[in-house]
């Protein structure tokens, strides 16, 4: 059956990309699995999905100032200190500062075929 | 039976047959249950975070990636960047149309769309310090009482470009598809404010709609924000019912919406219901700083800008989109590549787009046809004939009247990541 084949293809092609980049995230939310990630799961997505964690970046200051923003205007409660700490540390190590660039290179799902092997293949 | 073929003839049975998925009439969500989730995230080789609240009508990011085939009615081949509130973008390529189909119309949404909307009983009320004759109407009474008005106008989220933004910047990572040029029936927004008097100290016009706050907290608006008097009296600033000729599509803002093009798409308000002609600068939410302004004079990166060096972004600056070809193609280049997209300027016109295949060397003048009206994108075309086999970057930079260019960098750095207009590039393989 057709769908069932193009379903099969699918799964493969999808399979062996997160293969690629295997870094295990908790099902249910995305987030990356790390000390912390239950305490973000449990306080973060009430309001807002984890997409909105795990497609943004930053380091410790600057997630502290978006927690700051989200109590401030969106109704976000006071966290206990503890809590907030295991917060920031958890969101700035797995979901830290970007690299810098004033011009990334086109993402890959962008790039057509290569003739060449990259930096990023074993020798 | 393709995917896309069974999804086009009955999506709620491909739904169910596919991946088990049911989702609701009335919330227009899916809900993903048992084997049918596990379907589903086999598929994708992950799990769909908040999988309950997908809504039936859109793709996830990575099957979208992917080139799979659509899934559902309603939109079509959209990237899925946030589930609650839903914000999904569309991929440049499937904006190749000069008049963007509801289906490859994105998607920001601030809060949650309402459940239900009857536009038989749908009613818009005007009011506000400084209106002179408050008055409600419904759908009905703007038809009756006000000329309808039909154009081609262009929307466009001011945090379109945010994902190039280094230090990255808060807020949904757009990549380029948060754009786009439908066409709206309504009436003119001038005409109904005429009507119900515009009080000599206006100076803004706010709006509200039905949605709801993500939190479920019923005191905060989840977005209220508007336009100065004089763009609100603009013959192009429409209140709107419907979009290419049929009902505005739920997540657009069915069935009422205003429509104050070349600014940023927030002051465009979906499911309106209210609009308030204010004697200040409306202080709705996400008026103020940081939201949807930029700091009064250029900073480095990484400033913290205090809020009075912030203004209110107005009219969204010059920036084109390559709709064709898609990026990653490869082509045989001893024949000529047709390279073509659309450009627009905010409140001003497009007077030129160039496009380069050698990182900005040089740069060859386009065919650029006019809009179909002001505030409409502008079709560009051309053709490259790439001179041997290789890795080629297509950039695109658009010009507008005022000679202002689209920078090949990201252009100023700003608190939350706003107007980035750098000129779009798509990747070829010549072989």
């Amino acid at each position: 059956m057709r769908i069932a084949r193009a379903l099969s293809l699918l799964s493969a092609l999808l399979l062996s990309l997160t293969a690629a980049t295997a870094q295990e995230t908790d099902p249910d939310t995305g987030l990356i699995v790390g000390t912390g990630w239950r305490e973000v799961a449990g306080t973060c997505t009430e309001c807002h999905s984890p997409l909105l964690i795990t497609q943004n970046a930053g380091n410790k200051a600057v997630w502290r100032s978006r927690i700051r923003w989200m109590q401030e205007t969106q109704g976000l409660q006071i966290l206990p200190g503890e809590l907030e700490e295991t917060i920031l540390d958890y969101l700035s190590t797995h979901y830290g500062e970007k690299a810098p660039s004033r011009r990334p290179p086109l993402p890959e799902s962008q790039l057509p075929a290569n003739p060449y092997p990259t930096l990023n293949d074993d020798d | 039976m393709r995917l896309r073929e069974l999804y086009a003839s009955d999506p709620g049975a491909a739904d169910q047959r596919l991946w088990g998925r049911r989702s609701s009439a009335l919330t227009r969500r899916g809900f993903l249950r048992g084997s049918g989730r596990a379907a589903l995230s086999a598929a994708l080789g992950m799990s769909i975070p908040f999988a309950r609240f997908m809504p039936a009508g859109l793709v996830p990011a990575a099957f979208a990636a992917s080139n799979a085939p659509d899934v559902i009615p309603g939109k079509e081949g959209l990237v899925i960047l946030n589930d609650r509130p839903l914000n999904a973008e569309t991929p440049a390529h499937l904006l190749a149309d000069a008049v963007t189909p509801n289906r490859y119309m994105f998607i920001r949404n601030n809060g949650i769309p309402p459940v239900t909307a009857d536009p038989a009983t749908w009613e818009l009320r005007i009011a506000g310090e400084s209106c002179l004759r408050p008055t409600t109407f419904t759908i009905a009474d703007l038809r009756a009482r006000f000329e309808e008005i039909t154009l081609q106008l262009q929307l466009e989220c001011g945090g379109n470009g945010r994902s190039e933004f280094v230090p990255a910047a808060s807020g949904n990572q757009w990549s380029t598809g948060a754009v786009g040029c439908p066409s709206f029936t309504g009436v003119r927004l001038r005409d109904v404010l005429n009507y119900c008097g515009v009080a000599a100290d206006a100076v803004y016009l706010g709006y509200y709609g039905a949605d709801t706050h993500t939190s479920g907290a019923p005191e905060l608006d989840p977005i209220s924000r508007g336009v100065p008097i004089a763009k609100a009296m603009e013959r192009e600033s429409l209140i709107a019912w419907a979009m290419n000729g049929e009902d505005i599509p739920p997540q657009n803002g069915f069935p009422l919406r205003l429509v104050c093009a070349g600014w940023p798409g927030s002051v465009s308000g979906k499911w309106l219901n209210r609009l308030v002609v204010r004697d200040r600068v409306h202080d709705g939410e996400k008026m103020l700083p940081p939201s949807y302004t930029v700091p009064e004079r250029p900073v480095a990166p990484g400033s913290r800008v205090p809020d009075e060096d912030m203004r209110i972004i107005e009219s969204m600056p010059v920036k084109s989109l390559i709709t064709f070809p898609e990026s990653g193609i490869s082509h045989d280049f001893r024949e000529r590549l047709p390279i073509s997209g659309h450009a627009w300027a905010g409140d001003n016109q497009v007077s030129a787009v160039f496009l380069s295949t050698d990182f900005g060397t040089t740069w060859v003048p386009t065919a650029l046809q006019s809009g179909a009206n002001r505030l409409a994108w502008q079709h560009f075309s051309s053709w490259v004939q790439l001179p041997e086999p290789g890795y080629y970057e297509v950039w695109a930079r658009a010009m507008d009247d005022r000679g202002r260019s689209q920078p090949m960098v990201v252009p100023g750095w700003n608190p939350r990541g706003y107007l980035n207009n750098a000129c779009h590039r798509i990747a070829v393989q010549a072989v």
